[in-house]
This record gives structure tokens, C-alpha cells and sequence, in this order.
């Protein structure tokens, strides 16, 4: 097995391109994905420290994650849904009402 | 749609991103090293657990102490996130669902 | 002792006649005039009862009630409050009765009444007050009163600026007087009131205690008190510089002026001097400062009364000049000791009755033609033969007309009353402070003051009383209540000063011990006479028995000289009047401007250079810099807002971006401290 680090450092790398995609894309959808980023990574943490003490619970841990990320990308699908509805678009920056 | 000063927040946002993985690759070097570890915890005389199938195959991935784990210890998170599954797609029909005139 | 249970009555009349005054007087005849008459009049009893008593047993009359702290109320008369009460007393009551007279047609008649009730009662407690505080709290309502009664007719625009100029520049010297006030307080309890404890209860500002104790006070504080002291003074009594406001005091009735101006407001000055006067011998060169002031007053005051036109300016300038008089007799207690209080207090009593006599006569004479210019009386002696004798007598009574020398053979002076008291102070006071201090400037004052006086007194008689009428005015005398008063106070203004010169200084003369005098002399370092046996006044005899001729004769021949000049100039005509006195003539022009001290005191000093200058100064600052600070801070505040506040630009995605920078940092800062 690889040393535990390079698997962190991978999954760290995914949560930082993720956290980038989140704070620049314009579109929705990509915002969405992109969070879907940052839930694997953390996925991608807990199966390598779960591994590597030779654990299962890491393993439930990551099916429970699994599970809520798909229930949240329902839910914000959803709203992405509405959004369109009222705008006929869903660039995330145009909804910026409470500025100053 | 208006123009946002966006090349000055695409610059802002790659440097964050990128502070952001120094932060974390620091934490991570600091604290569990780079490079082959430690010895684990396990030494080697520790055999892996696997499990044997009736049909003779091993399987390594311990996905049957995944499924006793979860229908015992964790059984109750297992209802409330079927529970959390159900409200979640109740929630998305009503509010994805077209409005009646 | 019978009167010590009665004597708070003397001022508690007149204030219950000033309530019932206000509260009925509109319903009774003469508007109420009688209620204060009668208070005024028991009051007056009551003096005269306690002044035999005190002539009886000599010891004075002492009733005192304890306030709280270290501060009484009482009363207190010894010899010198007793003879000032029975002035105030006597003179108030003939005043109120003229009053009747002369305000007869005047529809404020109760309010009138009501005020002059109060400012008597206030004069009266000044004379009784046992201690300063008191003192100086019958002052101000004496003050009040004033202001109350020269503006009495308000809605002349020119009596309620008359009012309130006596009010603020008096109001000058009471600030003073309470500073002095102050300071005493703190100099008997620092030094004085360690030396006292263990006794019963110790009233620290009471005459007698400060009078015991003046010894314990450093005398350069006792200097800087009784100046202050003095400066109250100054104010009421209408010494230089704050005499302004006595002339334009004229806008009031006549009778204000002859019982305010003349006998009894202007003289608590004059009183408060003699009363603190142990304080005064003790301090060094206090006195010279009152005997400087006064007789510098005494001059500069007749020189600008002998230019005025309106008859009671004259008397107004008289009155300050005679004050200075006072005061100048009292300054010369450096060297002739507490017989300097009752040269003062003499001419005082004697003053008041001329004085006040004077002004009724000119309220008499305006009365019947109508004006106060002289330039439009004339011949008015025909027509108002009461008035005009009266005035006569009173006149010479000013002018001190009297023979001289004859007091050696009749062992008392003959006279007028003026002439007795005047000479006092000529002779008897500023020639001996002379002789013994060879300081002849005080001397010189009292001359040229007297020939100066009579020149404008008898100018004032000749102008109004003799010639051919200047004007058709159908003068008529004026009703008995009037007339009658004027003859009662003529007469007193012609013998009083002869009868009682001798008895009214030995029995002033008693209020101070001559040894405890004489030893705070030598605390103030003021030449006290010598004297081996018998008394300073034994020693001050001498001195002007030995005096060479031509001085006791100067100031009769002042006095003299003074009526005969106004005779040629005024009655005669052998020299015109108009080629000395009109505006061409440099010295008549600065007289007649009155020194140009209206131009000095109001245009240049609070005009431009406290208006302009402080004033404008100060709200200049207050406005630009000040208000300038904290509108800079605010601006800054809200400008560094303005700039801040572009962060919240409603994406939200710029927040995640924050969010994720904060989250950073937490982590560096953890992991630094060994938690991650």
C-alpha cells in the first residue's frame, strides 16, 4: 500500500479544485457538480484513513455521505429549478439583491 | 445580464484556492509525513482480514463486516437516512413541480 | 432688657406693610400708603427705645439665632447701627409721607408703596445684620429694591435702561463683596477657627468673632479682603469707577431718589466700611486706598456737577461727590483711629437730611412747573415761598456755610448742619492726617470739593429760585403733606449738625474700644497719633486748636466764595454764562460729556473689546475648531464607511470566497498550535 499521505494529498487537491469551481463558475450546474467535488474528496479521506488502520467504519461513514450527497443534489436541483423559472437562467451572480 | 468585476475575483479566487491547498498540504505533511510512514500500527505478521465466499474466492474488501455494521451499530442512522432520502425527494417534487394557472 | 425681645420687629414691619401693600393696596385710599407709614413709624419707635436703652447702659443690644453649620442670624445694634437706624427710620417715614403727596396722581401708587416698603425693610436688616452673610444678603435685596424703584416706570425706555445699569454695575461690586466674603470665610476657618474650638457653638462669620480674632489673620489676606470689601462699597456707594450709574438712577420718581439716592441705599457703603472698619485699620494700606478713591470721587464728581442742566443730575453729582467725602473721612482713620467713624457717620446723618430735603424741594419744584431743566425755571422763589426757604436752608447746609471759630467760646460749632460735619472732615480729619503724615493731597481734595460744591449748589438755587422767569409755567406750592416734610427737614438741616456734634461723637466714638483699635493700628502698620493720657480726640482737639488760622478759615472760604461766584455769574450776570459754558470751550465740553466715560466704559471697553474681541473670539473657536473636531471625526468615519462597505457585494459566491479564506487561516492557526 501507498503511504497514507499521498491519498490525503490527492483528496486535497480535489477539494481545492472544487472550492475553486465553487467560488468562480457562473452556472449552476457547475456549482453543483463542483460541490459534488469537494464531497468525494472528503470521501476519498475517510476510505484512505479507513484503509490504512484496516477499519470498517470509515467505510459506513462514506455510504452515509454518499447518500446525503445525492439527497442534497435533489434538493438543489430543485431550487435551481425555481431559479430558472424566475429568471430564465441560472448564472449564481445575478442574484445579488442584498448588496450594498 | 450585467458585467461583475470578475477577472479581479478570478485572480482573488485561484490565489484563495491555492493558499488553501498549501494550508492543507502543510497540515497534512506536518502532521502524518511524507514518504513512507511510520510502520502502521498493524505489523506484518497481522494478516489481512479477508473474507472467504462458498465459492472459494477471498475478498479483501470487507464489504460483509460493512453490512453487519450497518444493519446493528449503525442501524438507526440507516432508518433516519432513509427517512432523510424520503423528505429530500418530497421536497424536490413539490418545489421542481410546474405552478397550476 | 425690654427691647432685645422687640428689636426684630424693626425690619419685620416693613415687610409685612410691603405684603399687605401689595395684596390690598389697590382697595385703600392713597393706595395703600398708610400700612408702610404706620410700620415704618413703630419701627422708628422702636429705634428710639432701643437707642436710649444702648445711651442708658452701653452695652449693645445682641439677639442672635443659630442657621446651620457655623452660621447665625441676628441682630446686633451698638452705638453706630443705632444712630444709622434711627436715620433710616426717621428719614424713610418723612419720605413716605411727602410720597403721599407727590405720587398722588400716579395709578401704580401700590406698587409703589409695596417697593419702598421692602427696600426699608432691606436697609434696615443691612443696619441690624450681625454678620457679614446677612449683610451681604440685605445688600442685594437692597439692590433689588433699587433696580425695582428707578425703573418704577418702566415703560419709559429710558427708566428700564436707568434700572438695569444700576443694577448690573452695583451687581459689579457685590461680586466683589462676595469674593471678599468667600475669602474671609476661608481665612477664619483655616486660621481662626483652631483657636476657638472647645467653646460653645462659634459663629465664624459674626462681627464680634471676627473682630476678636482679626489677629490670627495674615494681613496681606486681610488687604485683599476688606479691598474687595471696598469694592462693594464702590459699587453701591457710586465711588469712581462705578458711579455711572447714579446719574442715570434720576429717571425714577423723586422720592426714590431722595430716600435711595440720598440718604439711606448709598450710604450702606459708607456703613459697610465703618462696620468692618477694625478690619480696615488692620490691614496696611487699605485705608489709603478708601481715602484716595473717595477724595478723588469727591472732586471729580462736583467738577460734572457743575454743568448739568437737569436738576436732579446736579443733585445726583452732589451726592456722589458728598459720599466721597465720607469715605475720604474714613480713610483718614490711618492716622486719627475710630474717631474717622464718627466724622463719617456724622456727615452721613447730616447728609441725608439735607440731601434728602434737597431732592423733595426739586420734587417739589418739578412738581409744580412740570420740568426738571433748569434752563426753564426761573423767579419760582415769588410763587413757591416754602420751597424755596427751604431749599435755601438745605443749600447752605450743602454749600457748608457756618462760622468759623466760635466754637472756642461756645464750646460747640455754629453752623449749618453741613458746616459742622463738613469742617469735621475738612479739619478735624484730613488737616490732622496732614500734619501727622505730611500727606497734603487729601486736604486738598476736601477744598476744592467744598468750593466746587457751593458753586454748583447755589448755581442749581440761583438758576431755579431767582431772576425772571425763563419760561410761562404757573408754578403753585405745593399741598401740606409736602411742604411740611420740607420744613421738618430743613430745620434739622440747620441745627442738627450744631446741637449733637459733641454727644453724637463721643457716643459713635464708643463703638470701638480705643485700645483694641489702637493695637490692630499696629497690626496694619498705620500711624496712629500718639497720644499720652487722654484720648485720641483729645489729641486731634489740640492739633487744629494749634492749627494757624488761614486753615480753619479755608473752607468757609471755600464755602463763601463758592455762593458769591455763583451770585455774580448766575444772579448778577456780571459775567455771561454762555461765554464760558458752551460747547466751544474745551473744558466745558469735557465736562459736559461727563469725562467722555460713556464713550470709554461702553463703546471701547465692553463694545469693542469685550464684544468684539473675547466674544467673537471664543464662538469663533467654539464653532469652527470644536464643532470642526467632531464633524472631521464623523466625516472620516462615515468616508472610511463608504469605502468599506463595496465588500458586500451580494454574490454570494464572493462570500464562499471569504468563507474559504477564513477557514484557511483558522487551519495555519491551528495547526501552529499543535491541535491539528
Amino acid at each position: 500500500m501507498l503511504p497514507v499521505s499521498y491519498y490525503l494529498i490527492v483528496a486535497a487537491i480535489v477539494f481545492c479544485i472544487g472550492v475553486y469551481g465553487v467560488m468562480t463558475l457562473r452556472s449552476g450546474i457547475m456549482i453543483m457538480m463542483c460541490i459534488e467535488l469537494m464531497l468525494n474528496a472528503a470521501n476519498i479521506n475517510l476510505i484512505a484513513f479507513a484503509s490504512h488502520f484496516s477499519q470498517v467504519n470509515g467505510h459506513v461513514f462514506v455510504l452515509f455521505s454518499i447518500a446525503l450527497a445525492a439527497a442534497e443534489a435533489a434538493i438543489g436541483f430543485a431550487i435551481l429549478m425555481s431559479i430558472f423559472r424566475s429568471k430564465n437562467n441560472v448564472n449564481i451572480d445575478n442574484i445579488n439583491i442584498l448588496r450594498w | 445580464m450585467e458585467q461583475l468585476p470578475s477577472k479581479g475575483w478570478n485572480i482573488i479566487n485561484l490565489v484563495t484556492a491555492l493558499l488553501l491547498m498549501a494550508v492543507l498540504v502543510f497540515a497534512i505533511v506536518s502532521v502524518v509525513g511524507l514518504g513512507p510512514l511510520v510502520p502502521s500500527t498493524l505489523p506484518e505478521s497481522v494478516p489481512i482480514d479477508y473474507t472467504v465466499w462458498e465459492d472459494g474466492s477471498m475478498d479483501a474488501s470487507g464489504i460483509e463486516h460493512v453490512g453487519g455494521l450497518l444493519f446493528t451499530k449503525y442501524v438507526i442512522p440507516f432508518e433516519v437516512l432513509a427517512l432523510i432520502l424520503l423528505a429530500a425527494l418530497l421536497g424536490s417534487l413539490y418545489m421542481a413541480k410546474k405552478e397550476d394557472e | 432688657m425690654a427691647v432685645d425681645n422687640i428689636v426684630y420687629l424693626i425690619p419685620a414691619l416693613p415687610v409685612l406693610a410691603f405684603v399687605l401693600t401689595l395684596a390690598f393696596g389697590k382697595k385703600l385710599p392713597s393706595g395703600g400708603g398708610y400700612i408702610p407709614i404706620l410700620a415704618i413709624a413703630i419701627s422708628c419707635i422702636i429705634s428710639i427705645l432701643a437707642f436710649l436703652q444702648i445711651n442708658e447702659t452701653g452695652i449693645p443690644i445682641e439677639v442672635s439665632a443659630h442657621w446651620f453649620s457655623v452660621l447665625n442670624v441676628g441682630i446686633l445694634i451698638d452705638p453706630l447701627a443705632s444712630v444709622m437706624l434711627l436715620m433710616v427710620t426717621f428719614v424713610s417715614l418723612l419720605i413716605h409721607i411727602y410720597a403721599i403727596g407727590y405720587m398722588a396722581h400716579d395709578p401704580a401708587k401700590p406698587r409703589y408703596f409695596a417697593e419702598t416698603a421692602l427696600f426699608t425693610a432691606a436697609m434696615l436688616g443691612v443696619v441690624l445684620a450681625d454678620n457679614i452673610l446677612q449683610f451681604f444678603i440685605a445688600w442685594e435685596l437692597v439692590g433689588l429694591c433699587s433696580y425695582l424703584l428707578i425703573g418704577f416706570w418702566f415703560r419709559k425706555p429710558t427708566a428700564a435702561a436707568a434700572g438695569k445699569k444700576a443694577f448690573l454695575t452695583t451687581r459689579v461690586g457685590d461680586v466683589l463683596f462676595l469674593a471678599g466674603i468667600v475669602i474671609l470665610f476661608f481665612n477664619m476657618r483655616e486660621h481662626v477657627l483652631p483657636h476657638l474650638t472647645g467653646h460653645e457653638t462659634v459663629y465664624l462669620l459674626q462681627f464680634s468673632t471676627i473682630f476678636e480674632n482679626i489677629h490670627h489673620i495674615p494681613s496681606g489676606q486681610l488687604t485683599i479682603i476688606t479691598l474687595l470689601f471696598f469694592g462693594g462699597a464702590v459699587g453701591k456707594s457710586g465711588q469712581f469707577p462705578l458711579h455711572v450709574w447714579l446719574p442715570d438712577a434720576m429717571e425714577g420718581p423723586t422720592t426714590v431718589s431722595a430716600l435711595i439716592h440720598a440718604a439711606t441705599m448709598v450710604t450702606a457703603g459708607v456703613y459697610l466700611v465703618a462696620r468692618t472698619f477694625p478690619m480696615f485699620i488692620a490691614a496696611p494700606d487699605s485705608l489709603m486706598v478708601v481715602a484716595y478713591v473717595g477724595g478723588f470721587t469727591a472732586l471729580f464728581a462736583s467738577t460734572m456737577g457743575l454743568v448739568m442742566n437737569d436738576i436732579k443730575r446736579v443733585l445726583a453729582f452732589s451726592t456722589i461727590s458728598q459720599l466721597g467725602y465720607m469715605m475720604l473721612a474714613l480713610g483718614m482713620g490711618s492716622v486719627i483711629g475710630a474717631a474717622a467713624v464718627g466724622f463719617a457717620m456724622f456727615h452721613l446723618i447730616n447728609h441725608a437730611f439735607f440731601k434728602a430735603c434737597l431732592f423733595l424741594c426739586a420734587g417739589s419744584v418739578i412738581h409744580s412747573t412740570g420740568t426738571n431743566d433748569l434752563r426753564e425755571m426761573g423767579g419760582l422763589m415769588s410763587k413757591m415761598k416754602i420751597t424755596g426757604i427751604t431749599m435755601l436752608f438745605a443749600s447752605l447746609a450743602l454749600a457748608g456755610i457756618g462760622i468759623p471759630f466760635i466754637n472756642k467760646i461756645v464750646g460747640f460749632p455754629v453752623g449749618t448742619s453741613g458746616f459742622v460735619s463738613k469742617d469735621a472732615i475738612i479739619l478735624d480729619a484730613t488737616y490732622v492726617f496732614a500734619h501727622a503724615s505730611h500727606d497734603w493731597i487729601p486736604f486738598a481734595f476736601g477744598i476744592l470739593a467744598a468750593l466746587l460744591t457751593a458753586i454748583y449748589t447755589f448755581r442749581l438755587w440761583f438758576m431755579a429760585f431767582t431772576g425772571k422767569p425763563r419760561q410761562d409755567r404757573h408754578p403753585h406750592e405745593s399741598p401740606a403733606t409736602m411742604t411740611g416734610v420740607l420744613s421738618i427737614l430743613a430745620i434739622f438741616a440747620l441745627i442738627f449738625g450744631m446741637l449733637t456734634f459733641v454727644p453724637f461723637l463721643d457716643f459713635v466714638g464708643n463703638t470701638y474700644d480705643p485700645h483694641e483699635i489702637e493695637y490692630l493700628a499696629g497690626l496694619g502698620g498705620n500711624p496712629l497719633l500718639e497720644h499720652h493720657e487722654h484720648g485720641i480726640e483729645h489729641e486731634i482737639h489740640h492739633i487744629v486748636d494749634t492749627a494757624s488760622p488761614i486753615i480753619i478759615l479755608l473752607p468757609v472760604i471755600a464755602g463763601v466764595g463758592g455762593l458769591l461766584l455763583a451770585w455774580v455769574i448766575y444772579n448778577r450776570r456780571w459775567i455771561s454764562v454762555a461765554s464760558i459754558g458752551n460747547m466751544r470751550n474745551p473744558l466745558f465740553a469735557i465736562l459736559a460729556k461727563r469725562y467722555y466715560q460713556h464713550e470709554i466704559f461702553i463703546e471701547l471697553i465692553s463694545l469693542k473689546f469685550t464684544y468684539g474681541v473675547l466674544a467673537l473670539t471664543s464662538e469663533f473657536s467654539d464653532r469652527k475648531i470644536v464643532d470642526g473636531i467632531i464633524d472631521g471625526i464623523s466625516s472620516f468615519i462615515i468616508g472610511g464607511a463608504e469605502v468599506l462597505k463595496k465588500i458586500q457585494t451580494g454574490v454570494v459566491q464572493n462570500y464562499a470566497t471569504a468563507t474559504v479564506l477564513g477557514v484557511g487561516l483558522i487551519a495555519l492557526i491551528l495547526s501552529f498550535r499543535g491541535v491539528i
